[in-house]
């Protein structure tokens, strides 16, 4: 059978693996818009110069040849020709296909703020944005980033490692990664991030952009009135799934495009898995994004099973999951933190750890003792556990104190 | 494949496992040194012996599952199986995102102790003939065999009872 991957990332690789494992002999096309393979996960790195763009291949070298996929990077397909099994090329190509998979993630979202858009203003989503970042940043004065959620944070905590003098961090909800943190995890985030040399400005949103005669930003005006100096200013203030090739032929879409627990779209042969698409997600019981790279990678592994004729599962699916480390500290997030049932019960413990650093867990728990959201701040180490236990739906029991939980017993078995 | 069988059963808590993977992932595999030069990263021991609610003995370690959650979570590539089937982390590779951290249903992908940003996990001593903490077990509790079976690395025999279980 005749594949055809759109989308070379988290999502669309996995599958191609799949595919390759379930059916030896299929034939794998994978095109993509991008020229290399590279983590998104990374950009921040990359843009500051940390890591090279190169470094941030996660795939090994000989992966293309060792899996027998064709590429064709650097192509973008601009339509779909659902009843001929064809996708259209920008270059006029004519791609055939037996079974068609849409990875193409997702793009940014510039915020319809006056003045935002021009030259000096950046985005953080592909390799393109984070090597215009990195030519920019560094003759730049002052950096105004547009929006605390992980790509904000993570670029904010490259910029100030590798020394800029002023990064400002603008974000709407009171405190950083609003989608991640509960409030006072959420605080205490704010609070490290100003005093590691991060200027906050959280409960504000941007107003109006101020260029001067040649276009370039001179000034960043808030909703609170106060303005902030800037010469570089980066939006990381959400993305917008890249639908448009399936909702042009109708395809259930809301945000993403609707998949069901096999990844499949309501268009026949048509798959779609990672940023682009909305799917149950287990822990809310709703359709909704799932936009996380171990998510994305198993939507793939899912959907390229079943288009090579296996049967797979998207079991236990959720992309509320999140880890990040900002200044030394550790914080893992699961379960929906930010849509809390007020019938929860919130539990706060803290500890001082053998190292000295102050940790933190805030568990919610519903009225069955079931642990449905967890924020693991200083030691992650056994976030793995809660994790386990928030999707499986187990009860806090013994993971409150540092001790081997039931659960982890039952799975030893 | 190489197993490791772990009889829960044996395990007298001496945490001599504990020890032997210090030494064997410290610079001069010598324990004295490694507190004394081989920094945070060289003194976290890849296993642990744990307690359960009960206070039974678990020694815990990686099981280099089948089915490796860590390494679908892995966004860098450092994260692999190898031939042998031992989940590896190749250090030059991780960032430290600690997506495996999250993903680990067993708890055993950790950060590092240093403050680095880079995940520890125990290695199968992949370049010693005998996984260290098994040459140190003095009790039998860990032993290693054989096996043509596809699986985890790891297999669990005698384990305690669960809290639940128990009523």
């Amino acid at each position: 059978m005749r594949h055809l991957i759109i989308g070379n990332s988290a999502a669309g690789t996995a599958a191609a693996e799949t595919i390759r494992a379930t059916e030896p002999q299929a034939k794998i096309l994978l095109v993509s818009q991008d020229s290399a393979f590279y983590s998104r996960c990374q950009l921040h790195l990359v843009a500051t110069g940390q890591r090279s763009a190169d470094q941030a291949n996660f795939l090994p070298d000989n992966w293309a040849v060792k899996h027998q996929v064709e590429l064709l990077l650097g192509c973008t397909v601009t339509g779909i020709d659902a009843e001929a099994h064809q996708a259209l090329c920008a270059d006029g190509q004519r791609l055939n296909y037996d079974r068609l998979l849409l990875a193409s993630g997702s793009r940014s979202f510039l915020p319809p703020v006056e003045g935002l858009t021009g030259p000096g203003t950046c985005c953080l989503r592909n390799i393109e944005d984070a090597l215009q970042i990195r030519e920019l940043y560094q003759a730049s004065q002052h950096v105004v980033i547009i929006g605390a959620g992980l790509v904000g944070c993570e670029l904010a905590e490259a910029l100030i490692e590798v020394g800029h003098p002023s990064v400002s961090l603008v974000e709407m909800a009171p405190h950083p990664l609003p989608l991640q943190l509960e409030s006072v995890t959420g605080e205490r985030l704010r609070h490290l991030m100003q005093q590691s040399g991060v200027n906050m400005y959280c409960g504000d949103g941007l107003a109006r952009v101020e260029r001067n005669a040649e276009g370039l930003p001179l000034k960043v005006h808030l909703q609170s009135g106060t303005d902030l100096p800037a010469d570089l200013i980066v939006a990381a203030a959400g993305v917008r799934a890249n639908i448009e090739l399936l909702s042009a032929l109708g395809a259930e879409c809301q945000r993403g495009i609707v998949i069901d627990q096999r990844c499949q779209t309501s268009l026949s042969d048509i798959y779609a898995a990672g940023d682009v698409t909305e799917c149950q997600d287990s822990t809310l019981q709703k359709v909704m994004p799932s936009a996380i790279w171990p998510a994305a990678r198993k939507q793939g592994r899912v959907a390229g099973i079943n288009m090579a004729g296996g049967d797979a599962s998207l079991l236990d699916h959720t992309g509320l999951r999140a880890s990040v480390s900002l200044f030394g500290t550790s914080m893992v997030s699961v379960g929906p933190v930010f849509d809390i049932d007020p019938a929860w019960r919130k539990e706060f413990f803290q500890h001082t750890d053998s190292r000295g650093r102050f940790c933190t867990r805030v568990c919610y728990t519903n009225d069955q003792q079931i642990l449905t959201a967890a924020v693991l701040c200083g030691d992650v180490s056994q976030a793995g556990l809660y994790a386990d236990a928030i999707i499986k739906k187990l009860p806090l029991g013994d993971l409150k104190p540092a001790s081997v939980p039931d659960h982890l017993l039952a799975a030893a078995v | 494949m190489r197993q490791k069988t772990i009889d829960v059963s044996r395990c007298t808590g001496c945490k001599n496992c504990e020890l032997a993977c210090i030494v064997a992932h410290s610079p001069n595999q010598e324990l004295q040194q490694a507190y004394r030069q081989g920094g945070a990263e060289a003194l976290r021991a890849r296993c642990k012996v744990g307690l359960t609610a009960d206070k039974s003995l678990f020694p815990q370690h990686c099981r280099h599952c089948e089915d490796p959650q860590c390494v679908r979570a892995c966004m860098s590539g450092a994260l692999i199986k190898n031939a042998d089937g031992y989940v590896v982390c190749d250090t030059d590779t991780c960032v430290g995102c600690f997506m495996c951290v999250m993903s680990c249903p067993y708890g055993f992908a950790r950060p590092s102790t240093s403050g680095k940003r880079l995940m520890l996990k125990c290695d199968g001593c992949n370049d010693k003939e005998c996984m260290a903490c098994i040459a140190a077990c003095p009790t039998g509790c860990l032993e290693v065999s054989e096996t043509d079976k596809q699986g985890d690395v790891v297999q669990y025999l005698n384990l305690p009872n669960s809290g639940e279980e128990c009523g």
